[in-house]
């Protein structure tokens, strides 16, 4: 499972990675066979360091990973997606537009499913037993 | 090349928490200008009064009723978001322009959206609640931020959010951390 967010985000982010805690509760031991992947799209402000305890804050076998602006838009690139920062008047400088998916890739490293943001914890769960059975 | 499920699209605009007996209504305006230019003077203030409640100002409303405030584990240093269904029980339009909290240096009004799979959010300048109406602020949607935590939301802790209404007065929120 891999979505692109960034740790400053208090909503969407954190609303995905707590439907993530979720879905490895729901597979219970097949979780093992699961990762899941939070890829900072800020990697200004999110050093590895810092985007792997913001990941583990939800589960600690979540993996939160940063890398430079290159790679960063490489990866995003490679997901069909991007991001962009925002200007704003917020006390955090900027803000960030960043992809509202997860996508959930087998381990041919092909995406099998892209899910909408809010698209439930549920349809995670069920989706990955079917695909672990 | 992905595959994406429109059905699930779909799916998610209908989930429990997008199906409450009412959403914001057209007629609340939310205006995405910021409102903090000025908030470090009045924020200050506001905190005064939230540690002396027998001063002047009201506390509490009867007009403003608000429930179901939580918000998301956080860490310290990081960011918060804060959820609550806000009810206008008075005659005439309530309008919150600021919220502050003891945690955090700057608390601040956004809403999220999510627009061909991109997730923006915009820094809004004010709540506006017309009479009878209630505004749901929740994942996804609007929300307080909590930026720059001087501790961490811990699950199962219990915190305190002020609102402040264009009118003056201040009202206390208790907000439940939990995950969900």
């Amino acid at each position: 499972m891999v979505f692109f967010g960034y740790t400053n985000c208090p909503d969407v982010c954190p609303t995905t990675l707590s439907d993530w805690t979720r879905v490895k509760t729901a597979l219970g031991d097949d979780a093992e066979r699961v990762h899941f992947v939070f890829v900072s799209v800020d990697p200004e402000r999110d050093t590895p360091a810092v985007a792997q305890r913001y990941a583990a804050q939800f589960d600690p076998t979540f993996r939160g990973v940063s890398g430079d602006a290159a790679t960063t838009t490489a990866i995003q690139k490679a997901f069909g997606v991007a991001s962009a920062k925002q200007p704003s008047a917020s006390a955090q400088g900027y803000l960030v537009g960043h992809p509202a998916q997860t996508f959930l890739m087998d381990d041919q490293g092909q995406v099998r499913v892209r899910y909408a943001f809010g698209a439930g914890w549920d349809l995670m769960a069920a989706d990955l037993k079917q695909l672990l059975r | 090349m992905m595959k994406c499920f429109a059905s699930r699209n779909r799916l998610s605009r209908n989930r429990p928490s997008r199906s409450r007996p009412s959403h914001i209504p057209r007629t609340v305006v939310l205006f995405g200008v910021a409102f903090l230019a000025a908030r470090p003077s009045t924020g200050q203030a506001t905190l005064e009064r939230t540690a002396q409640p027998a001063a002047t100002t009201p506390i509490t409303s009867d007009s403003v009723v608000v429930t179901d405030a939580w918000a998301r584990p956080a860490l310290k240093g990081g960011t918060g978001g804060v959820y609550m269904t806000i009810a206008n029980k008075s005659h005439s339009v309530i309008r919150i322009v600021s919220a502050t909290s003891a945690l955090a240096p700057a608390t601040e009004l956004h809403v999220s959206t999510v627009h061909d799979g991109m997730a923006h959010m915009e820094m809004l300048r004010q709540l506006v609640i017309t009479p009878g109406a209630s505004v749901f602020l929740k994942p996804g949607g609007s929300h307080f931020m909590l930026v720059g935590l001087r501790k961490a939301l811990v699950k199962g802790d219990t915190t305190r959010l002020t609102l402040r209404l264009q009118t003056g007065e201040l009202v206390l929120v208790n907000v439940a951390v939990r995950t969900q």
